[in-house]
């Protein structure tokens, strides 16, 4: 697994979630109580990633801003050994007393979005947390799937075969939709109505069905006869982008929590 | 307007059995809810589903019911056969009349085997391929169905890198690249496997170009690979000597499937005696491969292919229906193109990358009683007469003015 693939999910798909996270889950109310305050987290040849809060809210952009907590990792081997050793975002800080809040940020934010990507069992329990899981582990999904398809090798192929198509998952409950743009050199990606007509629409009906495809335990082909999964438009687009985020899925979740 | 009965014995299905439907029948294929997920009966080119409604049919079982439902002197070939008992000890006389009978039709065959499936005989060929020139490569061209087996299938599931890594695809057509192929695996190439013309699914048919069929007779030759043709959707279709006299191709290995016996199970695959002693030595077998009715099946279907000239019949009757689907669509505002032979074509609506409208244009079609495909080849088949091909544009005409109004 090429490691810069690996610190690229990390930077430009996990840490994205938080910002889809915070505003959604009551145990960011703390965490988002706190100072102002910014960490920017470089890795050689990849886009910074900057996660703030300002005014109780907690942004995540790729944008490199003065100010706040700089951290520099020296290869992206070092930046996902720190990311997998650790649990969460818990980074290796030790020393820096100049910046606590930013430290507390980053590590509480990302121990919560750890346990809401990860907790399965939580998911399947509780309707209550998998209406969190749902919006943060399908925008990890989707934000990896763009990262993927711009940094693994195969990537390109697929790049190729689907060149300029966009893709668009809805959820209904709870209400959710991101899309994945494969028409810039970069794919992109966002939240909410894409910036055009989609070539396939993947439209989630009800929780446990949006829930059983993130955790790769639905009957899909079942689901779609039945209507609760609905994929409107290039059906083998939306197959291999499911694919893919699947890929990502055992990139960043080699033992996730049965 | 609902489809209950297919929703509800979908429920019932996807209870007991993996997708509920699963292969290319699955309701994910088409319009999910918008079309017909059971069937009832048929009777020549018409079937009801299971909510009881009729439809004017273009997929013919996705290929096989060539001559239409029920056709009398199949059947009572097949019946007759069946009453003298089913899967012997030995096979039949049968099997040996039907292969003098395909040796006596396709030009260059000295021999024919039988399976059930299509993929049964493409995996066959590949191994006999294997067998004759003990080298590892197959080359296919990308997008290409040739079956369900681990080294073609169009699934993800359950395969490992393994599976392909001999096989190799090049685009369709495209001399260039195939002949960078053969080159870079100069002394490995068992195989070339081609379809007579390209026909994958979620995108238009193409013919070959003649300097294809060329270069892929002439690369095989030079290459001492053997050229398999994958004829199990065209052939007798498209010619009653099978479809390579069509495009020129010079096979060493064809395998019919679709056409052959009306619906009857029943696969073949024909080479030449300079392969046989190969063939002999690749283990061919299975439970039902003896079973003699589908044989009677094929005999009279063989007969009937030529003695009708099923292929001519089928490019007028094909024709007739998709130059009438132009027009409707010219006349709806609605620009559709059609690709692949008239007797086996593939509609679309032009400019319509994401297949919607093209989906909501078949989803409207089944409405009215017609059963197209919004993302594979369709099927014309003998039981279609003119009146049946012009019944059914009137109501495609219907089903274009829902689209559009
Ligand atoms: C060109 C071609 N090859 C092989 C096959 C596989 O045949 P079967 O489904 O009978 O195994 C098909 C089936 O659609 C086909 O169209």
């Amino acid at each position: 697994m090429p490691v810069r693939l690996q610190a690229a999910l990390h930077l430009h798909a996990v840490l994205p979630a938080l910002g889809v996270l915070a505003p959604r889950d009551p145990a960011f109310a703390d965490i988002l109580a706190g100072p102002d305050t910014a960490v920017t987290l470089r890795v050689p040849g990849l886009d910074p990633t900057r996660v703030q809060r300002a005014g109780g809210k907690l942004t995540v952009n790729h944008r490199a801003s003065p100010g706040g907590l700089l951290l520099h990792f020296p290869s992206a081997g070092q930046f996902v050994r720190t990311m997998q050793r650790r649990t969460a975002l818990a980074l290796p800080l030790a020393g820096i007393t100049a910046l606590p809040s930013a430290k507390q940020l980053l590590e509480r934010a990302g121990a919560r979005l750890e346990t809401v990507l990860t907790d399965r069992a939580a998911v399947r329990r509780d309707p209550a947390f998998a209406r969190l899981h749902v919006p943060a582990a399908l925008t990890v999904a989707v934000a990896g799937s763009a990262v993927w398809l711009r940094h693994h090798p195969h990537g390109a192929v697929l790049r190729d075969r689907f060149e300029g198509r966009l893709v668009h998952f809805v959820a209904l409950d709870p209400e959710f939709s991101v899309w994945l743009d494969l028409a810039p050199k970069v794919p992109a990606w966002g939240l909410g109505t894409p910036p055009r007509a989609a070539d396939a629409e993947i439209r989630f009906a009800d929780l446990s069905t949006v829930v059983g495809e993130l955790l790769h335990e639905n009957d899909s082909l079942a689901s779609l006869g039945h209507g609760h999964l609905r994929i409107r438009g290039h059906l083998p687009l939306a197959e291999q982008i499911g694919i893919v985020m699947q890929k990502v899925d055992h990139i960043l979740q080699p033992a996730a929590k049965p | 307007m609902s489809y209950e009965q297919s929703q509800a014995l979908f429920r019932r299905a996807a209870a007991v059995i993996p997708g509920g439907i699963y292969g290319h029948t699955t309701p994910a294929a088409t319009v999910p809810g918008e079309m017909p997920y059971f069937a009832s009966r048929g009777q020549g080119c018409r079937y009801t589903d299971v909510d009881g409604r009729d439809y004017i049919d273009f997929m013919c079982g996705y290929g096989p019911l060539v001559l239409g439902y029920h056709h009398p002197e199949v059947e009572a070939a097949a019946d007759t056969a069946r009453a003298r008992g089913a899967c012997f000890n030995h096979p039949t006389d049968l099997m040996v009349a039907l292969a003098e009978k395909l040796v006596a039709r396709v030009d260059f065959a000295d021999w024919a085997v039988f399976g059930k499936n299509g993929s049964d005989l493409t995996t066959w060929a590949v191994m006999v391929a294997r067998e004759v020139t003990g080298r590892p490569k197959i080359l296919k061209a990308a997008g290409a169905y040739h079956g369900t087996h681990a080294w073609c299938t169009p699934g993800h599931g359950g395969l490992i890198p393994e599976d392909r890594a001999h096989v190799h695809d090049f685009p369709w057509n495209d001399v260039e690249r195939l002949t960078r192929l053969f080159q870079a695996h100069r002394g490995q190439v068992a195989a070339l496997v081609l379809t007579p013309f390209h026909h994958p699914a979620y995108a238009d048919s193409q013919l070959p170009t003649p300097e294809f069929v060329t270069a892929a007779n002439c690369l095989c030759r030079e290459h001492g690979a053997l050229l398999v043709l994958d004829d199990v959707r065209c052939g007798f279709r498209l010619g009653a000597g099978g479809s390579h006299q069509k495009f020129g191709y010079e096979p060493d290995l064809s395998i019919y499937c679709k056409a052959i016996a009306n619906g009857h199970p029943i696969s073949a695959c024909v080479g030449k005696k300079t392969h046989q002693a190969a063939a002999s030595r690749v283990f061919l077998t299975g439970s039902y491969w003896n079973d003699p009715a589908p044989m009677a099946a094929a005999l009279a279907v063989l007969d009937i292919v030529e003695r009708e000239k099923l292929a001519a019949r089928l490019d007028l009757l094909g024709q007739r229906f998709v130059r009438g689907f132009i027009a409707l669509g010219k006349k709806h505002g609605c620009p559709m193109i059609a690709s692949g032979p008239a007797a086996m074509p593939y509609v679309r609506v032009e400019g319509d990358a994401s297949f919607v409208r093209t989906q909501e244009l078949c989803a409207a079609a089944a409405r009215e009683g017609v059963f197209l495909h919004p993302h594979h080849n369709w099927f014309l088949g003998a039981a279609h007469t003119e009146a049946d091909i012009d019944e059914a544009l009137e109501r495609i005409d219907r089903a274009f003015a829902r689209l559009t109004g």
